[in-house]
C-alpha cells in the first residue's frame, strides 16, 4: 500500500495536484463514504487527495447563498433561510457523521445515499466546478445526470449556489429506523402560489427512487395553476409515483419504494396546506 | 509514499507517530498507539463504536485519515476517567447495566461526553439524537439512556 | 437452610466485567497484538454453485508481504461437520473449498500477509477457474423433483431415519379433520436474519515454543469450538489452549467454529502469530444467518374453539450445509403444534439445502420460528370462528399431566398463569370463567385427553 495522500490548503494547490495526479486520483470531502470502500477493502488506491484543508468550507451570502463544497453537514444543518436543507441534512447519519461529511461530498454519494440533492434541487442549485483550466457553473438537476466516475478528476466540485428562497417548502425523508439510515425515499417540495392561492410556481424533487435524485417534473406541471387540495395532491401523487423508477435493494424493493413515493408525495404535500 | 510523521494532542499528551497515508485514525489509535477501548465495528460509519472526539466533536475513526488528525486535539475513552477514578457517565453506564456485551459502549459514552460538554442539561429526546448514529445490538438503548439521564439529574442535582 | 444464607438472591449484583467495559480495559480478540504477527485475509466464491477447475495462487504468493497461502490440501482433516460428535452425517461442508463451491462467499484459501492491507490486495489476485452451474436458490424448487442434487447423497434435504424430512404423529390427523366444524389453514414465512454483533468473527492463535498453540476466540462456545478445531487438525485437544468468554455480541453467531481452525492451519504452517478479523460485509453476507422458513398450517377447529386437528408442514432453509440447521429443525418439529393440546397432530419438517449462505444457529432457533406461526396462526383461528384472542388460548392451553405430540407428559405448566398474570398487567379484566382456569384443571379445554 505505498499510495500517495495529498492534504492541499487551497485550492490552488488542489487544482495543481489535479493537473498533476489527475488521472489516477481518488479525491475525499470528508471521507465518509471512500474510508468505508477502503476499510472494507474494495479497491486499492495509489492516490488520494483530502480536501478537508483546502479551504473550501463555509456559508456565504452576497444576493445569493454560497455553500463551500467541505461545509460539514452539521453545519448544513445550521443554515435557516433553507429550512428543508437544514432538515436533510440534520436527518443524515448520527452527529458524527454529520460532523464528517460534506455538501459537496454528499452530491457524488451513489443513491440512496446522498439525500442533500433533493432540498438543493427544490432550491434550484447551481453547483460551481473548477477545473485546472477554468470554472464552470451548472445546475445541479445537470450534474447529477453528468456520468461520472470516483476515479480519475480532472475538476473538482468547490462550492453550491442558492438563489434566495421563495414560497414555502417541505422535506420528508422515510428510512427502516428514525435515524442513521439510508432512504427508502425523500421527497422535498416548494410551492409559491398566487394571491388566490393558486400554484404559480412549484419544485418536487426525489431522492433514492432513481439512479440519481431528480425533478418529478410532470407532477409538477400537474399542480402548476390548481390549489392544493385533496385532488390535486392525490394526483400529483400519482404522477410522480409513475415518474419514478426505483431500485431493489437491501432496504426495499422498487415495489414498496414506488408506493411509498405516492404516500411522502401526499404527505409531503399536504404538510404545506397547514 | 513514505509513512507520515503526524503530531497532536492525544488525551491532553502531545503525541508523534508515524502514519501510513491512507491509514485511519482508529487504525492508528488501536494498532500503533495500542488504545484499545475505540473499537472497530463496522469501518463503514454506521455503528459509532469507534467514535473518539476530535477538538471536543464527536467523530468516526474509523473514517478520518489519520494524517489529518495533525494538530487537533483527540480524546478517547481512556482520556475520560479509568477503573479507579471512572468518569460520571462511565461509573452510570456501570450502575445500571447500560454496558452488556460492551463492544458498543465506549463510543456510546464519548458521544453522550461529546452531548453533555455542550448541553448538560439534554431531555430524553437530545439524549437519544445524541446517540443516534451508535448501535447497540443487544438493544440496551433504554438502559443506555436511563445512564445518561442519571448523569444529567446527578449534575443538576450538584 | 434458613433464609438469612441467601446473600444473593434478592439483590442487584454489578457485572463482574461491567468496570471493564465501560473503561475500555476489557480485552476483546481483536485487542490482542503479539509481536511478528501476521494477518490472514479469505478468498471467497464469487458466485453461488460451481465446479472448481484451478486455484492459481502464483501471483498471490510473489505479491511483496505475503507469507504463505493456506489451501484445502493444508488443512489435515478437511471437513467441517460441527455436529459430528452427535452423530450429524454425512460429512458434506469442506473446511477450504477445492472441488465445488456452494454458495457465494465460501471460503477457498486464505491469504496470511504481513499486513492486513497486504493480504486484502493480495487476495484480489488468487485466480479463480470456477465453471458456474446453476444455483438452487428457492426450497419449494429444491424439493421439486425437477430441481438438480445440489447434495452428493442425491437429493436437497437432511435425511431423518431414512425419510427426507422428519415425522411427527400422534393420534389420527386424517380422521379428527373430517370432524372439525372449521378448516383454517395459514401460511407462514420469515426471511434468513443476520445476528450482526457489532464486534465481528475474530480469532488469534500464536504458537508456542512446545507445540501448543494458545486460540484467542470469540466464540460462544469455547470447549466446542476445541473439540471441533482438534478434529479439523487431527491434533490432541490438549494442543489447542483456548482462551475465550469475552464475546462482543454474540445470539447464537458465534457458535459455528468458523475462524480459529483456519487461524491454527496458518499460525503452524508460518510459525507465527496470525490475526483473522472479519470486516462488516463478511459479517453480515458470509456468517451464518437464522434459517428462512415457510410453513403451512391446516388446523381442524370446533365452534367451541377446541382445536382437535393440526397438521404443519415447514421447509426450513439450511443453505448450502449442515451446520446447526438439521438440529434446529428436530427443535422445530417439536414445536411447531405449539403450547397447546391437540389430541391428533402431523408434522413434516424439512431441513432443505440451497446455494444459499448457510443458516445455523440463533437465539431459539426453530422454536422461534415455530413461535411466530403458531400464534399468528391462533389468531387467525379466533378472528375466523369469532371467539376472543385470550379465551382461543386459554381453552387449548396444556395442562399439567397431558400427553404432547412429542411423547412428553407436561409437567409443570405455568401458560394459562402467565397469561392470566399478562392480562392483570395490562388491566385487562379475563371474563370470570377464564380467570378460573389452572394448569391443573383440565375441564377448561374441554375434555381434550389427559
Amino acid at each position: 500500500m505505498n499510495a500517495d495522500l495529498f492534504i492541499p490548503r487551497s485550492l490552488d494547490e488542489a487544482l495543481n495536484v489535479v493537473q498533476t495526479h489527475g488521472a489516477g486520483l481518488l479525491v475525499m470531502g470528508g471521507g465518509t463514504m471512500m474510508m468505508a470502500h477502503l476499510n472494507e477493502g474494495i479497491f486499492f488506491p495509489q492516490k488520494v487527495m483530502s480536501l478537508a484543508r483546502a479551504g473550501l468550507s463555509g456559508v456565504y451570502r452576497n444576493g445569493h447563498t454560497q455553500i463551500g463544497a467541505t461545509t460539514h453537514l452539521a453545519d448544513v444543518s445550521q443554515i435557516a433561510d433553507y429550512p428543508i436543507l437544514a432538515e436533510a441534512a440534520y436527518q443524515i447519519g448520527g452527529p458524527a457523521i454529520r460532523n464528517m461529511g460534506t455538501i459537496g461530498g454528499n452530491l457524488y454519494m451513489p443513491q440512496p445515499a446522498g439525500d442533500l440533492a433533493v432540498p438543493l434541487l427544490v432550491y434550484d442549485a447551481h453547483v460551481e466546478l473548477a477545473s485546472p483550466s477554468g470554472s464552470r457553473t451548472v445546475s445541479l438537476e445537470d450534474f447529477l445526470a453528468e456520468p461520472r466516475s470516483h476515479r480519475g478528476v480532472h475538476e473538482l466540485l468547490v462550492a453550491v449556489h442558492l438563489p434566495n428562497p421563495s414560497g414555502y417548502a417541505a422535506y420528508l425523508k422515510l428510512g427502516r429506523r428514525e435515524a442513521n439510515t439510508p432512504s427508502v425515499v425523500a421527497v422535498g417540495v416548494r410551492v409559491v402560489t398566487d394571491k388566490q392561492g393558486h400554484i404559480s410556481d412549484v419544485r418536487l424533487a426525489l431522492g433514492a427512487v432513481g439512479s440519481f435524485a431528480f425533478r418529478a417534473k410532470n407532477a409538477e406541471a400537474t399542480l402548476i395553476g390548481q390549489s392544493l387540495n385533496a385532488k390535486s395532491i392525490a394526483d400529483a401523487a400519482q404522477i410522480a409515483m409513475e415518474e419514478s423508477n426505483p431500485f431493489t435493494d437491501a432496504l426495499a424493493t422498487a415495489w414498496y419504494r414506488r408506493r411509498m413515493v405516492g404516500v411522502f408525495v401526499k404527505r409531503t404535500l399536504e404538510q404545506l396546506t397547514k | 509514499m513514505e509513512s507520515i510523521t503526524v503530531t497532536f494532542k492525544l488525551n491532553g499528551k502531545t503525541t508523534a507517530v508515524a502514519v501510513e497515508p491512507l491509514e485511519s485514525l482508529r487504525t492508528v489509535l488501536r494498532e500503533h498507539l495500542h488504545l484499545h477501548a475505540t473499537k472497530a465495528g463496522c469501518g463503514q460509519g454506521g455503528c459509532g463504536s469507534c467514535t473518539v472526539l476530535v477538538n471536543g466533536e464527536p467523530i468516526l475513526s474509523c473514517l478520518m485519515l489519520a494524517a489529518l488528525a495533525d494538530g487537533q486535539e483527540i480524546t478517547t475513552l481512556e482520556g475520560i476517567g479509568t477503573a479507579q477514578h471512572m468518569h460520571p457517565l462511565q461509573a452510570a453506564f456501570f450502575d445500571r447495566f447500560a454496558a452488556q456485551c460492551g463492544y458498543c459502549s465506549p463510543g456510546m459514552i464519548m458521544a453522550a461526553k461529546a452531548l453533555l460538554d455542550k448541553n448538560p442539561h439534554p431531555t430524553r429526546a437530545e439524549i437519544a439524537e445524541a446517540l443516534a448514529g451508535n448501535l447497540c445490538r443487544c438493544t440496551g438503548y433504554v438502559a443506555i439512556l436511563d445512564a445518561v439521564e442519571a448523569v444529567v439529574t446527578q449534575m443538576q442535582e450538584a | 437452610m434458613g433464609v438469612k444464607q441467601l446473600g444473593i438472591v434478592g439483590q442487584s449484583v454489578k457485572r463482574r466485567d461491567g468496570i471493564g467495559h465501560v473503561t475500555g480495559q476489557t480485552q476483546y480478540v481483536d485487542d490482542v497484538f503479539y509481536p511478528g504477527m501476521l494477518w490472514l485475509k479469505m478468498v471467497r466464491s464469487p458466485i453461488s454453485r460451481g465446479i472448481i477447475h484451478r486455484i492459481d495462487t502464483s501471483k498471490a504468493e510473489a505479491f511483496p508481504g505475503v507469507v504463505a497461502v493456506v489451501t484445502a490440501k493444508d488443512v489435515p482433516n478437511n471437513w467441517y461437520t460441527i455436529l459430528c460428535l452427535i452423530g450429524v452425517e454425512p460429512n458434506d461442508e469442506p473446511v477450504l473449498a477445492h472441488e465445488e463451491v456452494m454458495y457465494m462467499g465460501e471460503p477457498i484459501c486464505a491469504i496470511v500477509a504481513e499486513t492486513e492491507a497486504i493480504a486484502a490486495e493480495a487476495a484480489g489476485l488468487v485466480k479463480l477457474d470456477i465453471e458456474e452451474l446453476p444455483p438452487v436458490l428457492d426450497m419449494e424448487f429444491a424439493i421439486s423433483p425437477d430441481a438438480p442434487a445440489i447434495k452428493k447423497w442425491g437429493n436437497n434435504t437432511f435425511m431423518y431415519d431414512g425419510y427426507n424430512h422428519r415425522k411427527l404423529r400422534f393420534g389420527d390427523f386424517e380422521k379428527a379433520i373430517q370432524q372439525a366444524d372449521h378448516v383454517i389453514e395459514g401460511d407462514y414465512s420469515l426471511s434468513p436474519i443476520e445476528h450482526a454483533p457489532i464486534e465481528t468473527h475474530c480469532c488469534v492463535v500464536k504458537p508456542e515454543p512446545d507445540g501448543r498453540l494458545t486460540v484467542h476466540s470469540n466464540t460462544q462456545a469455547l470447549y466446542f469450538t476445541m473439540d471441533n478445531t482438534a478434529i479439523i487438525l487431527q491434533v490432541p485437544s490438549q494442543r489447542l489452549h483456548m482462551i475465550g468468554g469475552t464475546v462482543g455480541g454474540g445470539f447464537g453467531g458465534k457458535v459455528d467454529v468458523i475462524t480459529e481452525p483456519i487461524t491454527c492451519i496458518a499460525a503452524m504452517k508460518t510459525g507465527r502469530p496470525v490475526k483473522w478479523r472479519w470486516t462488516r460485509e463478511e459479517e453480515m453476507r458470509k456468517s451464518s444467518t437464522r434459517a428462512g422458513v415457510k410453513m403451512h398450517y391446516t388446523d381442524g377447529v370446533m365452534n367451541d374453539g377446541r382445536i382437535i386437528a393440526r397438521k404443519v408442514r415447514s421447509l426450513e432453509d439450511a443453505g448450502a450445509y449442515h451446520r446447526h440447521s438439521p438440529y434446529g429443525v428436530q427443535k422445530h418439529m417439536a414445536n411447531l403444534p405449539g403450547p397447546y393440546t391437540i389430541p391428533n397432530v402431523w408434522v413434516d419438517a424439512y431441513c432443505v439445502y440451497t446455494n444459499r449462505q448457510p443458516s445455523s444457529a440463533m437465539r431459539g432457533f426453530g422454536v422461534t420460528e415455530a413461535t411466530f406461526a403458531v400464534e399468528c396462526q391462533m389468531e387467525r383461528i379466533a378472528r375466523t370462528i369469532g371467539i376472543d384472542s385470550w379465551e382461543i388460548r386459554l381453552i387449548n392451553a396444556y395442562r399439567n399431566g397431558q400427553m404432547r405430540p412429542v411423547q412428553k407428559v407436561v409437567e409443570d405448566a405455568t401458560l394459562i398463569e402467565t397469561i392470566q398474570a399478562a392480562a392483570e398487567l395490562i388491566g385487562y379484566e379475563l371474563p370470570a370463567h377464564l380467570k378460573a382456569m389452572s394448569s391443573d384443571d383440565y375441564a377448561g379445554n374441554g375434555g381434550h385427553h389427559g
